[in-house]
């Protein structure tokens, strides 16, 4: 049903129409919207207009913004700095504030399109001819393969609960397989459930302000972080110290107090030497340690297994749920059970035990605390050893860690340049290992925290996500490139990936490991892929059907994030263009589509009622949502934003705090899971470093240490990789980008001359006989990129850095992503729940070489 | 009245979203920025330099640059038409209409923030034709063009302060949109204004002192540098990143 009339000259007719339009005008939108359909701009008079709404796309930022309409166009956006809370104002960046070049920019997609069978090239299509020949070649994929061949992609929840949440529904309700892209995106940091038996957990950016000392590790705040990053700046000002650790000087190492510069992968070395120093010294937390954490908890030395104290002679082991079990510490000379429900009265547990434990039978163990393998564990960890590793000088290792075990409360950022490698789970470990001897975790502005990501669920969900007609399915994506592998615990469809449904994404380029979702779509391996998007990407390129959605700022949606505690909603600013419809609308027309019978599983409405029904959708989540949110209404969230509840007093979230202070064991609640489904990875109901699955004491992971970059993976799998490809390839984040939107925002664009650039230190650079300014091209045996080489003096040499997110269309049509190979660690295979225990793409993991295609040539374009 | 700005380099964190909002609100085109942020020396954004040696490691001093509405504006002394000056409030404006290209002011402008208007248009391809951004309405200060959407060829145009805003007593969209906070401006004739209350207590250096303009743009140094600036040196300031030229 296209519109024959613009938006804008839809607002113009109605303006002109001078008094009697406003009537006239009102009958004329009930024919084509509702009263509750018109957008901000057909309100705004010749004077314009600011309207409220929320800027969301997947960077964790999720900034009020307020956009000022004229004419039916936004002219240009400003923060809407309403926070109550005012450190909080305003926030935005450079690219969400500009994204009005994008929403009406030429990039649009103003119509579905479809692939026309006879020229083999995309076209417009109407509505009808799109949701049909989506819901033929989706229903092909099923009955050939099984529904759960159909993967489907959304990025990201927490951007959007609403309209991306539908696709949710209807992937729940179709029996496809939902792929985490919390893994996929390689966010997921696998310490945490391995630690804390947790997704995730992580301080507000507004308790940085609160912090004396933190220590930032693979996170680039000042770009990455960008509104929350003044929040650092007040910790300084506030006489604390940042303390940031980097192979390369960034901007987050210009505004730190220090800037440490370590070898690129080796931050484990660094913290198990810091904590043994830490130890060494005294300074440690030892009633922390033996209240909350598996320090105090017996281990069979000659199994490597945790010892249960239904094994031990003479105990009884504490009743407990089958996801909890009761352990064995050693409390005045005693061998006690432990209880997994009640945390935070075992001061007297004692943390060094090497002993003969008698058994039920008669038989004796050699049991050792997990405090006392550590010790061991830590031996070698000395400031001399890990400075030879990562190249920071001894004493300034013993140094930081003093300051950090008295400087209170001390918080680690530990962010996905460090996360993403094949052992960074291991690093992660070592890390936390240090908040938790300093005694900071469950204390405002301390602990550890990762932001990566805006996958975090913050309140239950299920009222849209699930419909009553459930077939819930979930697969990891990294198999369809490796294949399956005999350690895998993972459910994944029997004939691999045969059909992709794909939400707000671009993984042609940004997932395009070692080339696999061309090479697939090429091959006709991946028979058929939808789209959602309101770009044309390069995806897009790749698609069968592609859907025609709105931007942000033309639909209603509503917004969580993991940095700060506002709920808040993207309004209809302006209407959609041309032939665009809402997801809402498509998701529901194509559920019936592919099976008529699903008609009952959604609301009723009319692409004209879109609007109205999301309305009633967002107010259903809100009153459905659990505690943290249900205090909060639409209506409220149109004057701006609304607060999420906490557990612990005061005015800021505290991570674990109910455990610190209740008593409560771990893990807390990783919704939208029910925490039967992640305690079992802490059955101590304790923090636990010491982890006793088969495949950790295979790999001698029982404890955290230090393992080096590329030996288990590129250098196994090809001994000359070593010779052939001396570069780690690090794909960063850039300012101007978040991943693969704003990519075509001119002003983006102006500010990179349009160029994709890589950084070498310039030795390195000079040592392979290239120049800054030359047009090189960065490879490996499975992939290859080309780019401008900018020699920068304050990286780390044996790097070559590209700022990732950029579309092929930009770098000759090869994918920057080609290069890398979606390694798979089988620790992270030990469970499987999506998003949360998972293989996860450790984007870091990768080498390369680097050569040169034209002396000055990228000189000569940028000055041209 | 006296408007005035500071920019405190302790904030900055190099992010360009001044520069970028400037552009947007203020209708630049292609190839123009009003303001511009300068990592001296560095050869690309988020690239480090070595200022010293490298006992004292690379750095990375951001410095964001606009127009300084000097209290003896060079580029107003030199304007033969009388199309830039300086009204009531201390801002340095240009009247679009009076102003006839000679670009004088461009040579006599210590900061090279001056930015000639070859004519490209501000307006981009859209969805739906061409797309105008920027504040729609013009501003005219008794009877001159102080701001208009629609540029005309041959303009050396500049930072107005947001004239747009400040007439209706709000800030410029680079101090209400700093995400650092890094950006304060106020009325240096008022004692309790943001401005002077931010200035107060804090040590404060200007881009250029050697000239003699007396800028109205004051700058609070990076304590990186003890105090003591590295930043600005007035070179390579004509590209449009704000870096220097890859070379």
């Amino acid at each position: 049903m296209a519109r024959d009339i613009t938006r804008r000259s839809f607002v113009k007719g109605a303006a002109a129409a001078g008094g009697m339009a406003a009537v006239v005008g009102a009958s004329a939108l009930a024919d084509t919207y509702p009263p509750a359909a018109k957008a901000f701009a057909e309100q705004a008079g010749d004077e314009g207009m600011w309207v409220r709404t929320t800027c969301s796309p997947n960077c964790t930022g999720a900034c009020g913004t307020k956009a000022f309409v004229h004419d039916g166009q936004i002219k240009m956006i400003d923060p809407a700095a309403d926070y109550p809370y005012p450190a909080y104002n305003p926030r935005g960046c450079l690219k969400g504030l500009s994204i009005n070049t994008l929403v009406h920019g030429p990039d649009r997609l103003l119509n579905p399109l479809v692939r026309d069978e006879s020229t083999g090239e995309l076209r417009d299509a109407t509505w009808d001819e799109a949701i049909t020949k989506a819901a033929e070649g989706l229903n092909a994929v099923a009955e050939k393969y099984g529904a759960d061949s159909i993967g489907v992609i959304w990025q990201v929840q927490g951007t959007g609960h609403v309209q991306k949440g539908s696709i949710i529904r209807l992937t729940n309700m179709m029996g496809w397989s939902a792929i985490g892209c919390y893994e996929m995106n390689g966010d997921l940091p696998m310490f945490w459930p391995e630690t804390f038996g947790c997704q995730s957990e992580e301080l507000e950016s507004y308790c940085w302000e609160d912090s004396r000392y933190t220590m930032v590790f693979g996170s680039n705040v000042m770009v990455t972080r960008l509104p929350d990053a003044q929040f650092l700046n007040r910790s300084r000002e506030a006489g604390g110290k940042i303390v940031t650790f980097d192979p390369n000087y960034c901007p987050t190492a210009e505004k730190s107090d220090e800037w440490v510069q370590i070898a690129p992968d080796t931050d484990a070395v660094f913290a198990l030497a810091a904590s043994k120093h830490i130890i060494d010294t005294g300074l440690y937390d030892e009633s922390f340690m033996a209240n909350f954490t598996d320090m105090p908890l017996l281990v069979n030395v000659d199994t490597g297994k945790r010892i249960l104290a239904e094994e031990v002679a003479g105990l009884t082991a504490v009743e407990a749920p089958d996801h909890r079990s009761s352990y064995v510490a050693i409390q005045e000379g005693v061998p006690v059970a432990t209880d997994p429900e009640h945390l935070g009265s075992t001061d007297a547990y004692q943390l060094d035990v090497d002993m003969q434990l008698p058994m039920k039978g008669g038989s004796t163990a050699h049991a050792r605390s997990a405090w006392s393998l550590l010790q061991e564990r830590l031996a070698a960890y000395t400031p001399e050893y890990a400075s030879s590793i990562t190249g920071i000088p001894a004493e300034d290792i013993m140094r930081i860690a003093e300051e950090c075990a008295t400087i209170k409360p001390m918080h680690i950022i530990f962010g996905g340049a460090a996360t993403q490698w094949y052992h960074g789970d291991l690093k992660g470990r070592a890390l936390a290992l240090i908040a938790c001897l300093t005694g900071n975790i469950g204390q405002l502005g301390g602990g550890i925290s990762t932001y990566v990501g805006q996958y975090k669920t913050r309140f239950m969900p299920g009222s849209w996500f699930n419909p009553p007609k459930l077939q819930k399915k979930a697969a990891p994506f990294n198999y369809a490139v490796t294949g399956r592998t005999p350690t895998m615990s993972a459910t994944f469809p029997q004939a691999g990936f045969k059909g992709f449904v794909i939400g707000w994404g671009n993984p042609f380029d940004q997932h395009d490991v070692d080339n696999w979702w061309r090479r697939a779509k090429e091959s006709g391996e991946l028979e058929f892929v939808v789209v959602f998007d309101f770009q044309r990407t390069t995806s897009v390129d790749y698609a069968d059907v592609v859907f025609a959605c709105p931007t942000w700022y033309e639909k209603l949606e509503l917004t969580t994030t993991p940095l700060h505690p506002w709920v808040q909603i993207q309004q209809r600013v302006v209407d959609p263009p041309e032939n665009v419809r809402e997801e809402i609308w498509i998701c529901k027309e194509l559920a019936c589509a592919i099976n008529p019978d699903l008609a009952d599983q959604w609301p009723v409405f009319s692409p004209e009622e879109s609007q109205r029904t999301s309305e009633e959708v967002c107010s259903m989540l809100l009153e459905k949502g659990g505690w943290t949110i249900d205090q909060i209404t639409l209506d409220q969230l149109r004057e701006g934003p609304g607060k999420l509840a906490h557990a612990n007093p005061g005015e800021k979230k505290i991570p674990f705090w109910e455990q610190i202070h209740e008593g409560q064991p771990f893990p807390t609640l990783s919704r939208p899971n029910p925490l039967e489904a992640t305690a079992k990875f802490v059955r101590s109901g304790r923090i636990q470093f010491y982890r006793d699955e088969d495949i950790f004491l295979e790999l001698d992971e029982q404890l955290p240490c230090y393992k080096p970059a590329f030996e288990d993976t590129e250098w196994k799998d090809d001994p000359e990789a070593k010779e052939k490809y001396p570069f780690a390839y690090i794909t960063r984040n850039s300012v101007f980008r978040v991943h693969s939107t704003y990519v075509k925002n001119p002003f983006m664009l102006e500010l990179q001359d349009e160029t994709p650039k890589a950084w070498m230190n310039p030795n390195d650079a000079h040592a392979v006989g290239l120049e800054q300014g030359d047009v090189v091209e960065v490879y490996n045996s499975r992939g290859k990129v080309t780019a401008a080489l900018v020699c920068d003096p304050g990286m780390h040499t044996g790097q070559v850095i590209f700022e990732q997110g950029w579309w092929s269309e930009y770098t000759d049509d090869s994918s920057y992503n080609t290069l890398i190979y979606p390694w798979i660690n089988p620790t992270n295979e030990v469970y499987y729940l999506s998003s949360v225990w998972s293989p996860n793409m450790a984007w870091n993991e990768c080498v390369c070489n680097v050569r040169l295609v034209e002396r000055g040539g990228a000189l000569k374009e940028m000055m041209s | 009245m006296r408007y005035a700005m500071a920019i405190d380099l302790n904030r900055c964190i190099g992010c360009r979203t001044c520069a970028v909002v400037c552009k947007n609100h203020n209708a630049e085109p292609e190839g123009i920025w009003w303001n511009r942020v300068f990592a001296s020396g560095a050869a690309d954004y988020a690239t480090s330099v070595v200022v010293r040696s490298d006992e004292d490691g690379p750095r990375m001093e951001f410095t964001p640059v606009s127009c300084q509405h000097c209290e003896d504006a060079p580029c107003q002394t030199v304007c033969p038409t009388g199309a830039t000056y300086t009204d009531e409030a201390g801002t340095v404006l240009v009247d679009y209409d009076r102003c006839i290209g000679c670009r004088y002011c461009m040579v006599a402008c210590p900061y090279n923030v001056r930015q000639f208007n070859w004519n490209k248009p501000q307006m981009l391809e859209g969805d739906e034709g061409p797309y105008a951004y920027g504040w729609p309405f013009e501003v005219r200060q008794d009877g001159r063009l102080v701001y208009t959407p629609k540029r005309p060829e041959g303009v050396a145009e500049k930072c107005t302060f947001c004239v747009q805003y400040t007439e209706q007593g709000q800030d410029p969209v680079c101090c209400v949109a700093c995400p650092a906070n890094a950006r304060i401006f106020g009325d240096s004739d008022d004692p309790d204004s943001a401005y002077s209350r931010y200035v107060a207590d804090k040590d404060l250096y200007v881009l250029g002192e050697e000239y003699n303009t007396h800028p109205k743009v004051v700058y609070v140094p990076s304590q990186r540098n003890g105090g003591s600036h590295v930043g600005w040196d007035g070179e390579g300031a004509a590209t449009p990143t704000g870096n220097e030229e890859v070379a």
